[in-house]
């Protein structure tokens, strides 16, 4: 490519979502060029090692392949290594790479499907070298193949922390435990919470243990004051900790020990510490969309806690407020990567249409849309308990932008 | 404890990492070895390494996020710059330091 490329519809991101509308995009004869940061296309896929209830593994890179072959088998280029630092309405992407990538990318449509990125629990130390998210450990461990360590304590009880502890296991590493971060005022999520939040979140792809635990949550027989008496010590063969919380993590240059504390029914900390040695820490504190690429692009972005935190103001068909630019995926609200292909569907066919398709491509919008419901009924892993109240706000928020307009 | 280590055989996904062919190249004058193409970060990590850069107040940091988004990897590359360990591939030859912002406590 030159220095300058010109293509109907530019896709920025190619995870699930990116992939799934560069391929619905250029399946309708639309010319398609998607860029991505990372070595390989695929995103988060490529890392994700998921174990389904049955006891089978689900690999995330051979669903990114076939994404990928998807997309290049319906005529999309592919830009890998290569950063977009900017989009000007219009659209203009500028891209920064290394290698021969162009410098900068025209396009009558844009898909921007930049994802989610983790966030770090403020916990003192969080920065010394070893502690690290547990998407890294993911991607160290199934990507790259390196063993970030060898004795690992997970600092957050969500999906990712308790995948991560069940993938360092499976890969030879001891985890000495899932903890909860304990906060800046001295207290942690009360554990019967911390459960009922797992169980709501996690509970359809968690094994029995935790249903079970969920079970006689729902019938009752926890009280909340008798601080979870039957919880599991291991839960998808991990031992959860919900009431030891970790106060610190400490060493001399990199991470060499964590500090934890007990966590009493009502959250509140015990006096007493003790100190874990251990060689890893991996620090999870959520994922929230990454929508810094739409500040500048005139797309309207709201503040909704259940979609994971600031994300584009959006409609049925992706698009955004901005003329002929769409989202999908991460940067619309954290879910899974299922529900980011078919976001990604639905945005590749509306921005197809707009960069000219044949307006029969319209009849293919609504069973997209349809899909992206079922995926999103069918999710195990819900990584907000508010995330359905919240999509539900998007609809209405921009039904009344619409009614303004 | 061993700290990081190559997964040569990953016992569900078998073969993982970069297959490149074997360079050479140093951190901070310290010859090591590493995989062709495979993320600098990564090679320094498997040969035990983990702090690449220092704070402003002279902390070390390292490998955050391993995607490119935290920024806590930044290295300085010969020829190159500035650049993220966890994205930037290895080529034989590489001459990596640690990043060291201007006016930092150590630098």
């Amino acid at each position: 490519m030159d220095s300058a490329t010109t293509v109907d519809v530019a896709v920025l991101g190619a995870g699930p979502a990116g992939l799934s509308a560069a391929a619905a995009a250029a399946e309708h004869g639309r010319s398609v060029a998607v860029f991505d940061e990372g070595e390989a296309p695929g995103g988060r896929l490529v890392g994700q090692l998921h174990r389904e209830r049955d006891g089978r593994w689900k690999v995330g890179r051979d669903e990114a392949e076939r994404l990928r072959d998807r997309a290049l088998g319906a005529g999309a280029t592919i830009v890998a290594g290569v950063s977009a630092w900017a989009v000007e309405p219009g659209w203009s992407v500028y891209l920064r790479g290394d290698g021969a990538a162009p410098r900068v990318c025209h396009a009558r449509a844009l898909v921007v499907a930049t994802g989610a990125g983790e966030l770090a629990a403020p916990l003192p130390g969080w920065t010394l070298p070893g502690a690290i998210t547990p998407g890294a450990a993911q991607v160290l461990v199934n990507v790259h193949g390196v063993l970030p360590g060898r004795r690992a304590l997970i600092a957050g009880t969500d999906a990712l922390g308790l995948e991560a502890a069940q993938l360092l296991e499976v890969v030879g590493a001891s985890v000495v435990g899932v903890h909860p971060v304990a906060g800046v005022d001295g207290a942690a999520e009360p554990p019967a919470a911390a459960l009922r939040r797992l169980v709501g979140t996690v509970g359809a792809a968690a094994p029995s243990p935790l249903l079970r635990a969920g079970g006689r949550l729902a019938r009752g027989r926890v009280v909340a004051r008798a601080a979870v008496p039957l919880l599991p010590r291991r839960v998808a063969g991990v031992p959860l900790r919900l009431r030891e919380a970790v106060t610190a993590l400490r060493g001399d240059g990199r991470v060499e020990e964590a500090e934890l504390a007990a966590v009493g029914a009502d959250g509140r900390l015990g006096e007493a510490r003790r100190t874990v040695a251990i060689d890893l820490a991996c620090v999870g504190g959520g994922l929230r969309p990454l929508v810094e690429l739409l500040a500048g692009s005139g797309c309207e972005l709201v503040a909704l806690p259940g979609l994971g935190g600031v994300v584009p103001l959006h409609g049925p068909d992706q698009q955004t407020t901005a003329p002929r630019a769409f989202v999908a995926g991460g940067v619309t609200g954290v879910e899974g990567a299922a529900v980011c292909a078919a976001q990604g569907t639905v945005a590749g066919l509306a921005a197809a249409l707009a960069a000219g398709a044949p307006p029969a491509v319209r009849r293919e919008l609504a069973p997209a849309r349809a899909r992206v419901a079922r995926r999103r009924a069918e999710a195990t892993v819900r990584f907000h308990p508010e995330l359905e109240p919240a999509r539900a706000r998007m609809r209405t928020m921009w039904e009344a932008r619409c009614a303004s307009a | 404890m061993s700290g990081p280590e190559r997964i040569e055989r990953h016992p569900v996904l078998g073969e993982v990492g970069g297959r490149g062919e074997p360079v050479r190249f140093s951190f901070d004058g310290r010859p090591l070895g590493g995989r062709a193409g495979e993320p600098v970060g990564v090679a320094l990590l498997a040969a035990g390494i983990r702090a690449l850069r220092r704070s402003r107040a002279g902390e070390p940091r390292g490998i955050h996020c391993a995607i490119g988004q935290c920024m806590e990897c930044r290295v300085e590359i010969d020829g190159l710059g500035t650049r993220r360990a966890c994205l930037t591939p290895l080529r034989d030859g590489m001459v990596v330091r640690t990043h060291r912002d201007p006016g930092s406590a150590d630098g």
